[in-house]
C-alpha cells in the first residue's frame, strides 16, 4: 500500500511550489506588493503551509484509510460525495489552468504560429500517460527532475549577478508597510495551500508521522529559490517594470550572457522548468483520477486517465479567452474558491467533533437515566 | 471535430483492449465507457458553443465578492 517515500514527497512538493510560482506568480506579486513582495512571499508560503499542515494533522488521525472512504462515516454519504466532486472539480480545473498558462507561455514566446490546442493536446497526452503509469512513476520522475531543475535554478543567480543594480536593494528594507502585508499576501496563500492535496494520498506514503516535517523542509527550499528569483527580478528591473512583464523570470534569464559565446540561455532553462509544470499537472490530474476511481470502487484508476486528460485539455482551452482574463480570474474569484476548498477539511473535523459531543452526551444521558430507573 | 472524434475512437479502442486483457467486470466497462462518452460530449459542446460559460466563469459568478 505505501508506495511513496518521504524524500520523494518532499522533492515533489519543492517542484510543485516552485514551478508555477517562479513562472507565473512573480509578475502579479510585484504589481501588488512591489519591494515588499519578498515578505509577502514569506507570509504566503507560511499560510499555505499552515493550511496543508492542518490537512495532514486531520488525515493522520486515520492515516491507513483514505478520506474518500472514512469521510462517509464522518459527514454522511451524500455530503461526502458532494465534497469529493468539488475536490475533483477544483483539481481538474487547476490542472487545466496551469496547462493553459503553460500553453500561453509557449505560444507567446517560442511557438507563435502553432495553434494552442496542438500544444495543449500534446501536453495533455504526456500528462495522461504519466497518470496512467501511477503515483510511483510521477514521484520518481519528480525526484529525478528535481536535481536537473534546481541545478539550473541554482546557477542562474550567479550568471545574472553582474547585471544587477545593487543600489535598489535598500528599498527592500525601506519600502515596508506592515499594514499592507495582509492585503498583499492574501491572494497568494492558496497558491501554496494546494499542498493540502496530500490528505488524499496519505495512506500511500511511508512514515506518515514525518509528513509535516517533510512539508516544512520542502516549503523552505522552494521559498529560498522563489525569494532569490524574486529579488533578482526586483533588483534587476525595479518593482514597476517587473509588475508590467508577463514573465519577469524569463526576462531576467534573458539577461544572462557568458562572455561572447553563450547568449540567451533561456531556451535551455525554460524546457527544464517546464518539466516542473509537467510534474505539477500530473499530480493534480492523478488526484482527480484517484478520487473518482475510489468513489466508483474501481480496482485501478488507469482506465479513467485518458478521459480525464481530455477533459483537462478542454478546460484549459475553454477556461479564459486570453491570459489577461485568466490572470484577473486567478487573482480574484479563484482565490476565494481555493480558500473554500483548501480549508474544507476543517468542516470534516468540526462535524466529527459535534458528532462525538452528541454521541457522548447521549450516552451519558442514557447512563444517568439508567441510574435513575434503578 | 473530425480530429476529436478520431482521438476518442483511438482512446476507446485502447481502453477496451486494456479492460478485455485484464478480464474486468461489465461494470468497469460501463464506467470507463461513460467517462469517455462524457469527455467526448464535453469537448464537442465547448467546440460547437464557444460562448458557453466556462468553469472559470461559473466560479467567478459564485465566488466573486
Amino acid at each position: 500500500m505505501q508506495r511513496v517515500s518521504q524524500i520523494e514527497l518532499g522533492l515533489m512538493f519543492v517542484l510543485f511550489n516552485f514551478s508555477t510560482a517562479a513562472g507565473f506568480l512573480i509578475g502579479p506579486l510585484s504589481k501588488l506588493a512591489g519591494y515588499q513582495g519578498w515578505l509577502s512571499l514569506f507570509v504566503s508560503q507560511a499560510g499555505g503551509l499552515l493550511i496543508a499542515c492542518f490537512s495532514i494533522w486531520y488525515g493522520k488521525k486515520r492515516s491507513d484509510e483514505f478520506i474518500i472512504h472514512y469521510g462517509k462515516e464522518v459527514v454522511g454519504k451524500w455530503i461526502n460525495l458532494i465534497m469529493m466532486i468539488i475536490y475533483c472539480l477544483f483539481f481538474i480545473h487547476l490542472a487545466g489552468v496551469v496547462l493553459r498558462q503553460a500553453t500561453d507561455f509557449l505560444v507567446q514566446i517560442y511557438l507563435p504560429s502553432t495553434p494552442s490546442w496542438i500544444i495543449a493536446s500534446t501536453f495533455g497526452l504526456v500528462i495522461s500517460i504519466a497518470v496512467r503509469s501511477g503515483i510511483e512513476a510521477i514521484f520518481r520522475c519528480a525526484a529525478g527532475f528535481f536535481f536537473i531543475i534546481f541545478s539550473a535554478a541554482a546557477i542562474a543567480p550567479f550568471l545574472v549577478g553582474k547585471e544587477l543594480d545593487y543600489q535598489r536593494a535598500i528599498a527592500l528594507l525601506t519600502h515596508l508597510n506592515l499594514k499592507d502585508l495582509v492585503h498583499t499576501s492574501f491572494p497568494f496563500i492558496p497558491w501554496f495551500g494546494e499542498m493540502f492535496l496530500v490528505i488524499f494520498i496519505l495512506p500511500l506514503i511511508t512514515q506518515v508521522e514525518k509528513t509535516t516535517r517533510t512539508l516544512i523542509w520542502s516549503s523552505l527550499i522552494s521559498l529560498l529559490f522563489l525569494e532569490v528569483f524574486y529579488l533578482l527580478c526586483i533588483i534587476l528591473f525595479d518593482d514597476l517594470l517587473t509588475g508590467q512583464f508577463t514573465y519577469p523570470t524569463l526576462e531576467m534569464l534573458r539577461f544572462i550572457r557568458i562572455g561572447d559565446f553563450l547568449e540567451n540561455l533561456d531556451p535551455i532553462v525554460v524546457p527544464i522548468w517546464i518539466a516542473g509544470l509537467f510534474i505539477k499537472m500530473s499530480v493534480l490530474l492523478f488526484i482527480v483520477v484517484w478520487i473518482s476511481s475510489k468513489l466508483l470502487q474501481l480496482k485501478d484508476s488507469r482506465p479513467l486517465s485518458f478521459s480525464f486528460g481530455a477533459i483537462m485539455v478542454g478546460m484549459a482551452m475553454h477556461s479564459a479567452s486570453n491570459s489577461v482574463e485568466l490572470n484577473h480570474f486567478l487573482q480574484n474569484a479563484w482565490v476565494n474558491f481555493a480558500y473554500f476548498v483548501e480549508i474544507s477539511p476543517l468542516s470534516y473535523w468540526l462535524i466529527s467533533i459535534v458528532k462525538d459531543r452528541f454521541q457522548s452526551g447521549g450516552r451519558e444521558g442514557k447512563i444517568s437515566l439508567g441510574e435513575v430507573d434503578k | 471535430m473530425i480530429a476529436i472524434t478520431v482521438v476518442f475512437v483511438v482512446i476507446t479502442c485502447y481502453e477496451l483492449s486494456y479492460l478485455i486483457r485484464r478480464n474486468r467486470k461489465p461494470r468497469t466497462f460501463w464506467i470507463t465507457g461513460s467517462f469517455i462518452a462524457a469527455a467526448y460530449l464535453y469537448l464537442m459542446i465547448i467546440y460547437h458553443y464557444k460562448d458557453l460559460p466556462s468553469m472559470s466563469r461559473v466560479i467567478e459568478n459564485i465566488f466573486n465578492y
